[in-house]
Formats: structure tokens, C-alpha cells, sequence
């Protein structure tokens, strides 16, 4: 393969990042959020809200804030919402994935059912069929873990007997038509096990998807000795991919005894931690890095993670890490009082480098990267598409876009494409990042090689799409130059 | 009649375009440097500038004559969306879906060959049709070349008088360094097809009924 004209690196920010913040109601609005849940690229924000402080019964909800509005979600009638941070996400369509009760089985257990809201619409999904448990004599329970930019959803589902023995679970993709049902990778260690010690792991409690629909999940060990996770730890856990092919693979854990992964990245980076203390860590083609004692931390398109830094048990402020390195995050002064940071959080990022800080559930702000924008020069430049192929090594389709300055003097760089309106079955990769002060905001965009436009050349660059559907991908363009924000 | 009085001569003077005229090209890479490795894959493809309804099913690329230098086809290939055939029997791809492909393993001979006869229509959204050509290996995977999917052969369809043709080579440091395929425009040989010469005739004597009958008004 050529090398890429288009630099398909992250766009670096600078220690020196000021932040302008804006506030959130906390959960004495009216409704305010007590806890926020997730952030996506065009600044809306998913949380978990009550009335005035009140939040119990119908006082508490989710709601997603935009722009200073709070959204209620509708509760679709028969089922009641149940505050489960894990089992809500917000994707940049704004489809948001949660899961609600539907009351309680014979034994008491609780049985639940995942719910998209599309435009605020709630829809119940039906549960995934496991053929070993369908028909009479169950009830069955599913929970949803996240959602990916093409409304793809993970979840699990759970037959629960009521009257026969046998009970069946599986975690599960849904593409919005169907259901894969995803593998568990029983260890060879664990296979000869005495009988009802069998597999002597469970599959942990998160799981998330990135938009090539890789899925993370973790295995906890209950059983099973080394060497699949390396002593001294026992009981630990094992994060592991699936790819939509089925297979699995474990992640690295090099020294560590045992560590749960909660996030990956469409790089396929994943963020995770071991305790205790709390450290964070992150997988990427560098290896295993520790983010050493930290806590809440979320992580980017760009490999970015934004965390609370922690010594000692006590929080120290926070950081953005990117590549092995740590940077100060310099919150606006008088944002926190004294006395507030030990109960201060980071609680969601996003890819235009905004991320949310929590002070409990008393407030809440959107913290956004500030200083001076980048121009758009679309109108001074001729924009070239070529056509698409699927690289079968990558898995993503390739187009060739060239852009020419029409102009009689040249554009100072560096040159940003940010595509707009991406169709709903493609993300684009390797991002720089997303427009945040250029509008639309939450655009995702590459950075073209070339220092400049000079008038009359033309500079291309490959673009690569994630689009698991074979679909058509439609977009629109824009052409942003020179120093500052996009 | 005064359609057929327009139409008649028209035909005799080869002015009336029954259909977008169809653009052959030859293709032929050497494949030498492969063989001895097992087998690999030919990966066809021809993708939808945008998949979008308005912009399906307006280009046909038909590959035939396939020639392996020596070496030979599986016999049965994998085909998705609008393409159908083999590499024995020919292959037609069709943008009927935004993604049309066809593959099937070969062993490599001294040379892969074939004819290509594809329409040049560009989609309204402003992204073209493409039709790509990629050599697999044994897990389908491509073999590596400049081109930005590792592709050997890039036939764009833009429009205008004849498609865009890249060709791409190995990329330097794989496993195997294959020269860039050479691609021409076939040129068919000047002799006048029998069909020709029988419309060539039919106009002429559409002419010569058109005289009289302009002698007789």
C-alpha cells in the first residue's frame, strides 16, 4: 500500500488547552442530572435526572441536554426506569440504548428489556432468542451495554427458568434486524476442571462495541489457575475481543494479575483498570500502558483518555493522556470551590476533545477546547472524489479524495477535511478529531499532508470508511484551513 | 412519416447513438514471480459511487477471455451483489448494490489476462462507480501495492470519452514484487464486421427509398 497523503494521526493538544465551561443542571434542577452517563460528538449530553432532588418514583429519568435544553426520555408504558449507568449509551445520531424493568420473576429477579430512543421515540427490542431455552418455562431478562455509530447495540440476555433446570445466557450483537450471539472463550486451562467447577469462568458485567462492530468483554476467573492470566492474582479477570467473524483473542496482560477492559476504540484501543489501587489502563499497537492511580476514565476516536488523577486516595486534578503522554488539564478558574475536587469527576469525552465534569451530583459541566478557529475554504476549492474499493487487510473502504485551490493565492494550512453528514452505516476513520467551533459541529475530520494549497495543485489523500453493512456511503465536505480549532 | 424521413438518414450517416458505446481495454500482468507459491486469489470488484437508488444499475463491467500464462482457475468462485459467472466462463459485474464483488482462486501461471468491456456512466452524487482488480493470498488477504487498497487495477468511471485506468505495482518489502499489469484500449482490427456492413447496407438502401420517394412527392 502507498503511504498516505492523508496524515492519519491525532491532532495533538497542546498543554497550554484553555477551557471554556458550561453548566449542567445537577439534580436539584428541574430536572437537573445526578449522574451523567454519556457524551457524543455533537456536545449532547445522556444522564440520569431527577425533579428538584427528588429522584425516586417517576422523578427520576433519562434525559439527554443539548445546548442548554434538557430532553426527557419517554418511559414507554409497563416498564420503569432504574438508574444503571453501564446500560445506557448515546451514539452521534443521537439514538440512545438503555435498558428498563419490567418488574420482577418468581424468585425476585428482576427482568428487564433494552430500549432504543430514535428522536426521543422509545422502541423495545424483543430478546434475543438462545435456542437451548426457547419456549414455556422462562422468563427472560436482556440488558444492553452500548451502542456503536450505526445503531449496532451489545447487550446479553438471560432465560431465567421458572419451573425446568436448565438457564441460558449469551451477550449479543444487535444490528437492527438481528441478533449475533457472541462466543465465550473458555480457556484450555479450565477444561479439565472437576465436574461442577466447569468452565470456572463467567463472562464480567460490561461489554462494549466500536464501529467495526468489534465487541470487548472480560472474563472473570473463578476456577481457573495460570498461566491464562498470570499469578499472583486469583480470582482476576481478562479482557478479550470479538471480531464478527467469532473469533477471540485475550488481551496482553504483561505483569498485571488481572485488569477489566471498558471501552474500545475504533483504532481498536481499549481502556480498562485493575484495583487496587485503581489504575488505568489502555491497550494499543504499543502495548499495555498504566496510567498509574487514577479513576473514571474515558477514552476517544483518537486514543485519547481524559481521567481523574488520583494519589493516594485523594483526587489530584486531571489529566489527558495521548500516546504515553499525560497532560494537565487546566480547568477554568472558580469552576471548582474549595473543598469540591475530592467529590469532582471526570464523567464523558468526546472526539472534539469536550468532556464533562462531575462535583457530585450537585453539578455538572461541559468543558470545551477554546481558542481561535480554523478558516473554511470550501468555496475556494475544487473537491475530487474518486471511487470506492473494501480492503479486505484493513476491512475498511478506501476512496481517493483530491482537493485543488482554485484561488490565485495559496491556503494556509493545515488543511482539515471534515465530513459532514456521514451516512449512519459508515464512520470514518483514523479521525484527527471532530469539528467542534467550525459548524456542524461534531463532524469527524482527517488532516491532508500538505502544509498549504497553492493555487492549482491538487493534493490527495485516501479517506477510509468502517462500514460493516456493505452499504452506500453518502457525505458532504468541507475544507477547513489553518492554525486553530476545527 | 416524418420521424422515419429524419431517422433514415441519420442512421446512414451513424448519428443516432442506440446506446452509450461500450470501451474494451486488454489487461495482462505477470504473474511469474507467483508461481510455485500455491494458489491465490483474483478479487473483482466494482463498488457504487454512492449506493444511493438513483445511482444503481447504470454501469455493466464484463471480463472475459481470462488466460493464466499456464497456470489455471479453481473452477468456482464467491460472488456478492450484481455480479454473476466465473473466471472460465467470464464474469459481469454489475452495480446493482453498492458492493459488487467476485473472487476465485487461481494457480498462477507466467501471466493473468483477460478483456475488459465496461460503460463509463458517472453517478449523479459525484462520486464514480469503480471497478478494482486485487490479487489475494490464500486467506484473503491482498497482496500489498501502491495502490491505496492495495489494488493493481483502478478503472474509474467518470464519464466523459473513456474512464480513468491506474495501475499500481508491488509495494516495496512484501513477500512478492509483481510489475504494475499493462492495460491498453483494444483496438479491433479495421476490417468491417458482417453486422456493419449489413446496417452500412440497410441505410443505404433506406437512402434509396427515400430518394424515391421523394421523386414520386
Amino acid at each position: 500500500m502507498r503511504q498516505f497523503p492523508i496524515l492519519l494521526v491525532a491532532a495533538g493538544v497542546a498543554a497550554a488547552q484553555t477551557y471554556t465551561a458550561v453548566a449542567i443542571p445537577g439534580a436539584a434542577g428541574s430536572p437537573g442530572f445526578a449522574n451523567i452517563l454519556a457524551l457524543n460528538n455533537k456536545g449532547q449530553v445522556l444522564g440520569d435526572a431527577c425533579n428538584n432532588n427528588n429522584c425516586t418514583g417517576l422523578n427520576r429519568f433519562p434525559a439527554v441536554w443539548s445546548n442548554g435544553a434538557m430532553t426527557p426520555l419517554p418511559i414507554p408504558s409497563g416498564l420503569s426506569y432504574v438508574a444503571q449507568p453501564a446500560y445506557y449509551g448515546i451514539n452521534d445520531s443521537g439514538v440512545v440504548v438503555g435498558t428498563l424493568q419490567a418488574g420482577t420473576d418468581r424468585f425476585g429477579i428482576a427482568i428487564d428489556h433494552v430500549v432504543i430512543w430514535t428522536n426521543g421515540v422509545p422502541t423495545v427490542l424483543p430478546d434475543a432468542p438462545i435456542a437451548a431455552c426457547l419456549g414455556p418455562g422462562y422468563s427472560v431478562t436482556s440488558a444492553s451495554f452500548g451502542i456503536n455509530a450505526a445503531g449496532h447495540i451489545v447487550g446479553a440476555t438471560t432465560y431465567l427458568p421458572q419451573g425446568n433446570t436448565q438457564s441460558c445466557s449469551s451477550a449479543w450483537v444487535y444490528n437492527g434486524s438481528s441478533f449475533r450471539l457472541l462466543p465465550v472463550p473458555i480457556p484450555s486451562q479450565c477444561s479439565a476442571l472437576p465436574p461442577g467447577y466447569y468452565p470456572g469462568v463467567r463472562l464480567g458485567f460490561e461489554a462494549a462495541i466500536n464501529d467495526a462492530d468489534q465487541v470487548l468483554e472480560n472474563l472473570v476467573n473463578s476456577f481457573c489457575a495460570p498461566p491464562y492470566i498470570p499469578p499472583p492474582g486469583f480470582p482476576a479477570a481478562d479482557p478479550f475481543l470479538i471480531e464478527t467473524s467469532g473469533s477471540t483473542s485475550f488481551l496482553p496482560l504483561g505483569a498485571l494479575a488481572g485488569a477489566t477492559g471498558t471501552t474500545i476504540n475504533d483504532l481498536g484501543n481499549v481502556l480498562g483498570y485493575y484495583t487496587s489501587p485503581t489504575h488505568l489502563v489502555v491497550w494499543d499497537k504499543g502495548g499495555i500502558h498504566d496510567l498509574g492511580p487514577s479513576g473514571y476514565g474515558h477514552m476517544n476516536q483518537l486514543g485519547q483518555v481524559v481521567y481523574t488523577q488520583v494519589s493516594g486516595g485523594s483526587i489530584l486534578g486531571f489529566e489527558l493522556w495521548q500516546n504515553g503522554v499525560a497532560t494537565p488539564i487546566q480547568v477554568p478558574a472558580g469552576l471548582i470551590l474549595s473543598g469540591q475536587l475530592q467529590s469532582t469527576v471526570t464523567t464523558s469525552f468526546n472526539d472534539a476533545g469536550q468532556f464533562t465534569l462531575s462535583i457530585g451530583s450537585l453539578a455538572h459541566y461541559l468543558l470545551s477546547p477554546s481558542g481561535s478557529c480554523g478558516q473554511d475554504v470550501t468555496a475556494q476549492v475544487q473537491i475530487t472524489r474518486g471511487g470506492f474499493r473494501y480492503n479486505r487487510t484493513t476491512g475498511h473502504f478506501t476512496q481517493t479524495v483530491t482537493v485543488t485551490n482554485t484561488g490565485a493565492s495559496p491556503i494556509t494550512g493545515p488543511i482539515s477535511l471534515a465530513l459532514d453528514n456521514i451516512s449512519s452505516n459508515a464512520s470514518l476513520f483514523g479521525i484527527a478529531g471532530a469539528t467542534l467551533c467550525d459548524v456542524p459541529q461534531g463532524s469527524p475530520y482527517l488532516n491532508l499532508a500538505a502544509a498549504s494549497l497553492d493555487p492549482g495543485v491538487p493534493q490527495s489523500g485516501t479517506v477510509e470508511f468502517i462500514d460493516t453493512a456493505n452499504t452506500g456511503i453518502t457525505y458532504g465536505i468541507r475544507v477547513l484551513a489553518g492554525p486553530g480549532g476545527r | 412519416m416524418k420521424k422515419r424521413l429524419i431517422l433514415l438518414p441519420a442512421l446512414a450517416l451513424g448519428l443516432v447513438p442506440l446506446a452509450q458505446a461500450d470501451i474494451t481495454y486488454t489487461f495482462s500482468l505477470d504473474t511469474t514471480p507467483l508461481i510455485g507459491h500455491g494458489t491465490f486469489m483474483v478479487d473483482l470488484q466494482f463498488l457504487d459511487g454512492s449506493g444511493l437508488p438513483g445511482d444503481l444499475n447504470n454501469n455493466t463491467v464484463k471480463l472475459t477471455s481470462f488466460a493464466f500464462g499456464g497456470g489455471s482457475a479453481s473452477g468456482g468462485g464467491t460472488a456478492a451483489g450484481g455480479a454473476s459467472g466465473s473466471l472460465a466462463s467470464g464474469v459481469t459485474l454489475k452495480d446493482t448494490a453498492f458492493f459488487n464483488e467476485y473472487f476465485e482462486s487461481f494457480t498462477p501461471g507466467t501471466l493473468l489476462a483477460f478483456t475488459i468491456v465496461t460503460t463509463n456512466v458517472l453517478d449523479g452524487g459525484g462520486t464514480p462507480d469503480l471497478f478494482t482488480l486485487a490479487i489475494l493470498d490464500h486467506n484473503g488477504i491482498e497482496l500489498p501495492t501502491n495502490g491505496s487498497a492495495d489494488e493493481f487495477l483502478d478503472v474509474t468511471l467518470a464519464g466523459g470519452a473513456n474512464p480513468q485506468v491506474e495501475t499500481f505495482g508491488s509495494a516495496p518489502g512484501g513477500a512478492f514484487s509483481l510489475a504494475a499489469p499493462d492495460v491498453q484500449p483494444f483496438s479491433p482490427a479495421a476490417v468491417p464486421e458482417p453486422s456493419t456492413c449489413a446496417e452500412l447496407l440497410t441505410a443505404m438502401l433506406g437512402v434509396g427509398v427515400l430518394r424515391r420517394v421523394h421523386a414520386r412527392k
